[in-house]
């Protein structure tokens, strides 16, 4: 932080960073882009190519991405290191850590309480048949995935149950699969503890709830016209011919009591939009849920924390007695629960995107960033309708290369900030555009994270029922048309750069502190 | 602003060259060193605001600035820098 007369007697206020020193490459500043252009090519042969949607596995190609970009950097690599160093500290990459954090314990308590349960009872005191099924899926997968907020979640939990009750009441498997997708877009887009909400603010400058607020426009658009497309589809095409008890699957999975975790969800929805840090709407949340586990009977406190302890421990004989330890063999020892799990299923994501924005700086540094921002701006981008169409379809691009979706927004995130910040775009605008693209492509083409981590669950579907054929899976390759959401998401950011809808600069609103929601 | 306005705020289709008023203070990301005429510039779309003072190094600062004049039929308008705010967000 440093203060700094700008010549005028003006003073220059909250300039931050350190020091930077440049980087040189050997073969000019495009060299610097080493590092993220090899990640990106590994994330494709990875989970592109190879089908595995694995985050660890992309922590291990940015770090080889990393050390390959070292031997063509010029001089002293000393300043090299350092530079890894400074990117991994920014502020940009350890808030949406923090929010990470909270927002995996948040949900994963919710799901300990049997929220999905209550979900599904909820459609079955309804009476949803075949037809109207994927519709009402996709309502509730977007309502699931707007509490909890993480998209990959709801894929899974909605695959795991909705899926087969669906295929039982006769829905068309594919539409179905679209529908649990699209819903997890919608979530992904809207919900103030999503990571991918949190990224597209915190880049942007722009706080949480005023992006959110301002995003719901888009998104009602987008769903309505989702809605009506699976009604439509829902009523014309066809589900499997499977005459069995369908009622059985929903009554094993009812639970009308989780249904009481909307009140958790709507803690955090409400303390956000009070404007509450997010630190602080997050743990209210999570008070009310665990609390609601307990009083309710939704779940023992010991599935929201619980310490084995190995009976070689000093401690055996006493601590099997508390409510959140049990003894255990030496070789099962550990700690787990909603708290520890929701929080440790973050941590590679939470690596990757430290040596992301570390191989981002090297980029900045090296003049690579520089050099594609001026191609940019001086070839595509010479208008604010332009800039803006680039904006979309640019986001859009890395989306479909890089699947896992919060890794491809903060690659893409720096552009979208200089772009946008040179036509005096709004800072929610600009969130705006990054976060929908965001959403909606990683849960469209068939190597995207979200599609993939769905499908792996479904392939577990023929292991827990005798009726479930392995026939019954959905192939990735077939679903991408039927992700209606995420395809009318995009289609209204298009539309809204190309004629100004929603179009606001920086001069018509100021968003609030960066850090609260 | 209410709850209720942060909702629909944005609700419409909007110019690329919006227009402003003199004596407004405005906050504005400093777009560009013009190298014909050696002044700075803010794009606020495709509306042209230029300095009458700043140092080059404020290029991509957001920057409070007061609105001396405006010519609604060209789109350009003339700013007086008061205060730098804050560097771009990269």
């Amino acid at each position: 932080m440093s203060d700094t007369d700008s010549g005028d007697g003006t003073e220059i206020e909250e300039i931050s960073g350190p020091d930077v020193e440049a980087i040189e490459f050997y073969g000019g500043r495009w060299m610097s882009v080493i590092p993220i252009g090899l990640f990106i090519l590994w994330a494709i042969v990875q989970s592109g190519l190879f089908g595995i949607g694995d985050t660890t596995g992309l922590v291990a190609g940015m770090l080889v991405a990393l050390i390959v970009g070292m031997f063509f950097a010029k001089g002293d690599w000393k300043n090299y290191a350092n530079t890894i160093f400074d990117g991994m500290t920014k502020r940009v990459a350890a808030t949406a850590v923090v929010a990470w954090l909270w927002a995996g314990m948040f949900s994963n308590t919710l799901q300990a309480g049997g929220f999905v349960g209550g979900l599904v009872w909820a459609a079955n005191a309804a009476e949803v048949g075949g037809a109207l099924f994927p519709a009402a899926t996709f309502i509730l997968a977007a309502l699931f995935t707007t509490g909890i907020g993480t998209g990959y979640g709801a894929a899974v939990a909605f695959s795991a149950l909705f899926f087969p009750a669906g295929i039982l009441l006769g829905a068309n498997p594919v539409l179905l699969f679209g529908a649990i997708l699209s819903g997890a877009v919608f979530g992904d887009n809207l919900a103030p503890v999503s990571d991918t909400t949190i990224v597209s603010a915190v880049t942007q400058d722009a706080d949480i709830g005023g992006v959110v607020a301002s995003r719901f426009k888009y998104a009602i658009i987008a769903a309505v016209l989702a809605l009506a497309a699976y009604v439509f589809a829902g009523n014309a095409m066809p589900g499997l011919d499977i005459s069995q008890q369908a009622q059985d699957l929903f009554v094993q999975n009812s639970e009308p009591a989780g249904l009481l975790h909307l009140i958790s969800m709507l803690v955090v929805i409400v303390t956000a939009v009070m404007g509450r840090h997010i630190v602080e709407a997050i743990s209210w949340g999570l008070v009310v849920a665990v609390a609601f586990n307990i009083v309710f009977g939704l779940a023992p406190l010991s599935a929201v924390l619980l310490f084995k302890v190995p009976e070689t421990s000093s401690a055996a004989s006493w601590a099997g007695s508390l409510p959140i330890a049990e003894v255990v063999a030496p070789q099962n020892a550990g700690v787990t629960g909603s708290i520890y799990n929701g929080a440790a299923g973050f941590f590679p994501l939470i690596v990757l995107v430290l040596l992301i924005v570390a191989g981002s700086e090297i980029m900045i540094r090296g003049g690579g960033f520089e050099a594609i921002q001026e191609w940019l701006l001086e070839n595509v981008a010479t208008g604010v309708r332009k800039a803006e169409t680039t904006m979309v379809v640019g986001t859009a691009l890395v989306n479909s290369m890089i699947t896992i979706n919060t890794a491809a927004e903060i690659a893409i995130a720096p552009y979208i900030a200089r772009i946008g910040q040179r036509y005096n775009i709004n800072s929610y605008r600009r969130a705006n555009i990054l976060d929908a693209n965001t959403s909606a492509l990683g849960y469209i083409f068939p190597w995207g994270g979200g599609v993939l981590i769905g499908f792996a669950t479904l392939q577990g579907l023929p292991n827990q029922y005798e009726w479930f054929t392995s026939a019954m899976v959905v192939n990735p390759v077939q679903v991408w048309p039927y992700v209606f959401h995420g395809w009318f998401l995009f289609g209204v950011f298009l539309l809204s750069a190309l004629t100004g809808f929603g179009l606001e600069y920086t001069t018509d609103r100021k968003s609030k502190d960066v850090t609260r929601l | 602003m209410s709850i209720f306005s942060k909702f629909l705020t944005g609700m419409s289709f909007r110019t690329t060259t919006p227009t402003f008023e003199a004596g407004e203070e405005i906050e504005v990301y400093v777009t560009e060193l013009d190298e014909e005429s050696g002044e700075l510039v803010a794009l606020v779309g495709e509306t042209r605001l230029y300095f009458e003072n700043g140092e080059a190094d404020i290029v991509g600062c957001r920057v409070l600035a007061k609105v001396e004049s405006f010519d609604d039929a060209e789109h350009r308008g003339r700013l007086t820098h008061l205060k730098t705010l804050s560097q771009g967000s990269f």
